[in-house]
């Protein structure tokens, strides 16, 4: 159990602070849920499915539910806090020291963490699952109880909504990791 | 390949989907178009932005905690179900007085629902003579005037 959480917890924390636009301990809190769900419930995995997709399954449930939870309360998402005040996980991009750029990105980030919450639940759910836990299409297919080519429509409006709140300033952010495609 | 086609495409290039054949006319048509390339070029912007979670503290520990708990712990249904028997049956009747230190062991230790709960309570083996001692008290009163 020890090797599963420190394999899959950055995927889980990351998907979760996503979805929720929570702040870190809320994240935590879920994250942890999920692996106790993930053992609790460990008979019920069959190996002729990919343990991520199981995985992501009790994740993605999770956070539904916690989000209609914070449904009541999406002005808070707004101001950037959860319901205990405490900040909401932006996650920016790395950035060069010019405080310049450091304050957009940091404005930017909050627009995609308003942009995200505003997605259709699917649709988040496709589009972190494909980012923070690199499922095939088919796989996220299988946490959604969809086709592959409805993955495909869900991920392509996702990041065109996603693209048209960030704007255009977002391309000229540092470069960091690998590229894809 | 046209730009229609390729806009069709093109999720399915970013993100490896693609047989190996329709991804190089798909490569092929990037290089040559300024609006494909920008769609690709906003959703690499957009991966920038969306960084994995800092690693930070591990949450190994706090799960295994639970675990242990959740292991350690016998069915809580046992003690309810011997709390309830208890005083229903009004121990302190007997003389010993069990009940109340019972109920106050209990309250105080809601979380350690156990068999070793009981038996620390009440001695080894506490549901053995269990049965014994209901049908005991079952007698006891109903021969009373």
């Amino acid at each position: 159990m020890a090797a599963l959480v420190e394999r899959w917890q950055v995927p889980v924390l990351s998907f979760v602070c996503r979805f929720l636009g929570c702040s870190d301990d809320e994240a935590r809190d879920v994250a942890q849920e999920a692996f106790l769900r993930v053992w609790r419930q460990r008979e019920r995995w069959r190996p002729t499915a990919a343990f991520s997709t199981w995985l992501f399954t009790i994740v993605s449930n999770l956070c539904r539910n916690r989000a209609r939870d914070l449904g009541r309360r999406p002005a808070l998402l707004q101001l950037g806090v959860d319901e205990k005040g405490d900040p909401a996980v932006d996650l920016p991009a790395p950035l060069v020291d010019d405080p310049h750029a450091r304050a957009e990105a940091a404005e930017a980030a909050a627009r995609l963490r308003v942009a995200i919450s505003r997605l259709p639940e699917n649709q988040r759910v496709a589009l972190l699952l494909r980012r923070f836990a690199n499922l095939s299409y088919r796989e996220i297919g299988d946490v959604l109880g969809v086709t592959p080519s409805a993955v495909d429509s869900l991920l392509v409006r996702a990041r065109r909504a996603l693209a048209d709140a960030l704007d255009d300033r977002a391309q000229d952010w540092p470069r960091s990791g690998v590229e894809h495609g | 390949m046209g730009c229609e086609e390729v806009q069709e495409a093109l999720g399915r290039w970013y993100d490896g989907e693609l047989e190996p054949g329709a991804a190089a006319a798909v490569a092929a048509h990037l290089d040559r178009c300024v609006r494909c390339s920008e769609t690709i070029a906003s959703w690499r912007a957009l991966d920038r932005v969306l960084e994995p979670a800092p690693q930070g503290e591990p949450l190994t520990d706090a799960v295994l905690l639970h675990i242990r708990r959740e292991t350690s712990a016998g069915p809580a249904w046992w003690l309810a179900a011997a709390a309830a028997v208890l005083t229903a049956l009004g121990l302190g009747l007997l003389g010993g007085g069990l009940a109340a230190p019972v109920t106050d062991a209990l309250q105080t230790r809601q979380e350690q629902t156990s068999v070793a709960l009981l038996e620390e309570t009440f001695g080894p083996n506490a549901f053995v003579g269990l049965d014994d001692l209901i049908a005991e008290l079952d007698f006891t009163t109903a021969g009373r005037p």
